[in-house]
């Protein structure tokens, strides 16, 4: 029997419904009773009264109980009438016909409370199939990598289908924070504004109440033969309605139902409770107080948990995703402390160590030594320098602060502003080939200069002194390609993945001399993306690396001018 | 006096080397573990300045291979904050350490006071230590502050007379404990915390502010001798 045309139903029109079942009965004993009365010669027929108890299968499989008893005693009564003698009289002749008589009556009754049990075991069986339907469904998606907005989403509206509610809501708050609607099923413009008062209070009392408890509230039979919500932990039944009676209205129980501020029926504020923690806050309207039949008991208290379960993973997922956040800061911050600690040392020392030996008083310094102590100490200061750049560069990547300015730059103008800021030496060691073709790129040439610098000053650095490095630079379908090669050490599978990570330094050199942040290809890579390019490195043939840059020539977002 | 400068930065063996050689050191440079374990033994060297941070062979194998083969005093270098290091390579038998930076005057300093401490220990065990009013007589076992007589325990006796034999080196918790106490004691700083405490009690003049026990935070102590000026 669907739940929800019951409720919704007034008691006038269930008793007219049922008037009418019992009329249809009695018609039918009558109909049977017609047949038996025209067909001449129908009353001779041994069992013929079998004919009625057709109509109280009929009954009993439609109506239930009540119709099939009735059928029974009509059909008893009707045959005694029509086909018993004396015909067309209630009285009985032969003391046996009693007998015929009583046995239909009881084989009638027993029929009839045969085939009402069946009935409901068919429905039982349906039902419990239905209810495994949905709990499995509902415990795939909760238990799957959906959306737990999604998972929310589908408890309510299988929710709003079991139990006879106009609307019902999921709420969230986060501490401090205003309470949030995550997912809400049947007629949203019935919802409070739950950032308002009564509805914010409510829902912060009901918090404050569920705070103790271990799970979500049960459901436990409640009056009018339906069933009310109630927490775990009180075993008072609490009776339907809302209990005025409470002495300051804060009983556990009196919160959490209330009249609806608009309308009949009343509202229920559910706390989703797992643990001890208060997950959310299930908003129920229900037009008729707390009718939720109690057959559906058990799946009404599943999809809760569920729900809870949902809001539980979320709540981990949240957590954990902080807890990554956090281990990712804290890395940085260990990173940077290292950094810091050691690659700033070094030229500190240098520095000091020579400015130290120059103050030293006594015997005059020769004029050579004093120099080459003095390019030291600024060779040494020009590194520290570029570590700061470095590290206000990288701070600047992690604000996501990288919007290049793009404008149409010779090539060879960006090529050559690369190759200055490096000296004589170095620069005889730098080999260009540039595609002729190429006259003008549509870049930002400050940064693409200080992608070029860094991977020539990597090249130079970690290659032989005296081996070539090279510049290539050629146009590919719609991209502009822009390569450094380098007869260095080469690079192993992991470290290909790992070189463009912040700090990372190949653990041959992380010990060495050769001054390094490992921050400089980060950086790189930060710029060469925000130009919607690519760097890649790969090994070279005959040992080394290829650094290659892949520019779009006409970047999509920033090609209007 | 010849002095071996392992180190991997070029600027730093730059800036050593003009110090070392304006104040009267014949310096040999090295920039890797190997290179100053070879020039080690090519040429008898007065002492090691040597850097922890090194490519390769770090400092303290570097420390450890020295070692093996000779009493060449080591001054170690340390850019890191890390005391680990440190201990590790007093304990392989470092005889001092710096930590980046210094200044040259320093270096130097250090290099006088471990030269100096070597000179004294040649002497075979003196029978006496004498620094300001602190008097150690090994003979006797007698220790004296001023005139008065001082009462110890025999582990404080053992415990000052090691420190007193080894002035104005940094010895660690673990050579302490085990010396004084033993190998098992290695690890119990504790032990050796409250005895320096009951000893400085004693010896020194403001415990709170030591004249001969001198802390080496997260290391040691080091006993402190002061110059006859």
């Amino acid at each position: 029997m669907n739940v929800e045309r019951v409720a919704k139903s007034s008691l006038s029109e269930r008793v007219l419904i049922a008037l009418w079942k019992y009329a249809l009965v009695a018609v039918g004993v009558v109909v049977i009773s017609g047949i038996i009365a025209f067909i001449p010669g129908a009353e001779d027929v041994s069992n013929i009264a079998m004919l009625y108890l057709l109509v109280v299968i009929g009954a009993a499989y439609a109506f239930g109980r009540g119709p099939a008893v009735l059928a029974s005693f009509l059909s008893v009564v009707c045959f005694d009438w029509l086909v018993q003698k004396p015909r067309y009289s209630l009285s009985v002749d032969n003391p046996a016909d009693w007998l015929e008589l009583f046995m239909m009556l009881v084989t009638a009754i027993v029929i009839s409370q045969l085939t009402t049990m069946l009935r409901q075991r068919a429905e039982e069986a349906h039902q419990s199939e239905r209810e495994a339907a949905i709990l499995s469904e509902i415990s795939w998606a909760v238990a799957s990598q959906v959306h737990h907005d999604r998972v929310l989403a589908e408890v309510l509206r299988r929710l709003t289908e079991l139990v006879p509610c106009t609307v019902a809501a999921i709420i969230t708050q986060q501490e401090e924070a205003s309470p949030e609607v995550v997912a809400v099923s049947g007629k949203a413009e019935l919802l409070p504004d739950f950032n308002d008062e009564p509805a914010r209070s409510l829902i912060e009392a009901v918090r404050q109440e569920a705070h103790s408890l271990r799970d979500s509230p049960r459901l436990v039979p409640g009056t009018k033969g339906g069933a009310t919500f109630m927490p775990p932990s009180t075993g008072n039944t609490y009776p339907g309605g809302t209990d005025k009676s409470q002495s300051n209205g804060l009983s556990a129980g009196s919160l959490w139902q209330h009249e609806a501020e608009t309308g009949h029926g009343a509202v229920t504020y559910l706390p989703l409770t797992m643990e001890k923690r208060v997950l959310g806050v299930l908003y129920l309207n229900l037009p008729e107080a707390h009718l939720i039949a109690h057959a559906q008991r058990r799946i009404v208290e599943s999809l809760i948990n569920y729900a809870t379960v949902a809001l539980e993973r979320q709540r981990l997922i949240r957590t954990e995703s902080q807890a990554r956040a956090l281990a990712e800061a804290d890395r940085l911050k260990t990173a940077l402390l290292s950094m810091v600690s050691h690659d700033f040392r070094s030229p500190l020392s240098s520095i000091k160590a020579s400015v130290t030996g120059l103050l030293q008083e006594g015997v005059p310094w020769d004029n050579k030594t004093q120099r080459e102590l003095l390019f030291g100490i600024d060779q040494e200061t020009d590194r520290l320098n570029r570590m700061v750049g470095n590290i206000l560069a990288l701070s600047r990547l992690e604000a996501g602060d990288w919007r290049p300015q793009c404008e149409l730059v010779p090539l060879d103008e960006v090529i050559g502003a690369a190759l200055d800021s490096f000296g004589p030496k170095d620069n005889c060691r730098i080999h260009t080939s540039l595609d002729a073709s190429l006259v003008e790129v549509w870049l930002d040439s400050v940064q693409i200069v200080q992608v070029l610098h860094n991977l020539l000053e990597n090249a130079l650095k970690y290659s032989p002194a005296q081996s070539p490095v090279e510049l290539r630079a050629r146009q590919e379908n719609e991209n502009l390609i822009l390569e450094v090669l380098d007869r260095g050490p080469g690079l192993s599978i992991e470290e290909k993945d790992q070189v463009f990570e912040r700090f990372y330094r190949s653990p041959q050199w992380r010990e060495s001399s050769l001054p390094g942040t490992g921050i400089g290809l980060a950086i790189c890579s930060g710029l060469v993306e925000a130009h919607q390019g690519q760097l890649t490195v790969d090994n070279r043939e005959g040992g080394g690396t290829i650094f290659q840059i892949t520019l779009p020539l006409r970047p999509t977002v920033t090609a209007h001018k | 006096m010849n002095v071996l400068v392992i180190d991997d930065e070029p600027q730093i063996r730059r800036a050593l080397r003009a110090g070392l050689e304006r104040n009267g050191y014949e310096v040999t440079l090295a920039a890797t573990g190997e290179e100053g374990l070879d020039a080690a033994s090519l040429q008898q060297q007065d002492i090691v300045i040597l850097d922890l941070a090194l490519p390769g062979m770090d400092g303290l194998q570097t420390c450890q291979q020295l070692r093996e083969w000779s009493k060449v005093p080591i001054i170690v270098l340390s850019v890191r904050e890390g005391e680990r290091d440190k201990i590790a390579a007093l304990d392989y038998g470092a005889d001092d350490y710096l930590t980046k930076p210094f200044s040259i005057d320093e270096l130097l300093a250090r290099i006088r006071a471990v030269l100096r401490r070597i000179g004294n220990e040649a002497e075979t065990n003196p029978s006496t230590v004498t620094t300001g009013d602190l008097r150690v007589d090994f003979a006797r076992r007698r220790v004296t502050v001023g005139s008065a007589e001082i009462h110890l325990t025999p582990i404080e006796y053992e415990l000052l007379k090691y420190m007193a034999l080894h002035p104005d080196r940094v010895l660690t918790h673990r050579q302490l404990l085990t010396t004084v106490w033993g190998n098992e004691y290695a690890e119990d700083t504790h032990t050796l915390r409250v005895h320096i405490a009951n000893l400085r009690n004693k010896i020194e003049a403001d415990p709170a502010r030591p004249r001969y026990l001198h802390t080496e935070p997260r290391i040691g102590y080091r006993f402190r001798v002061e110059l006859v000026q």
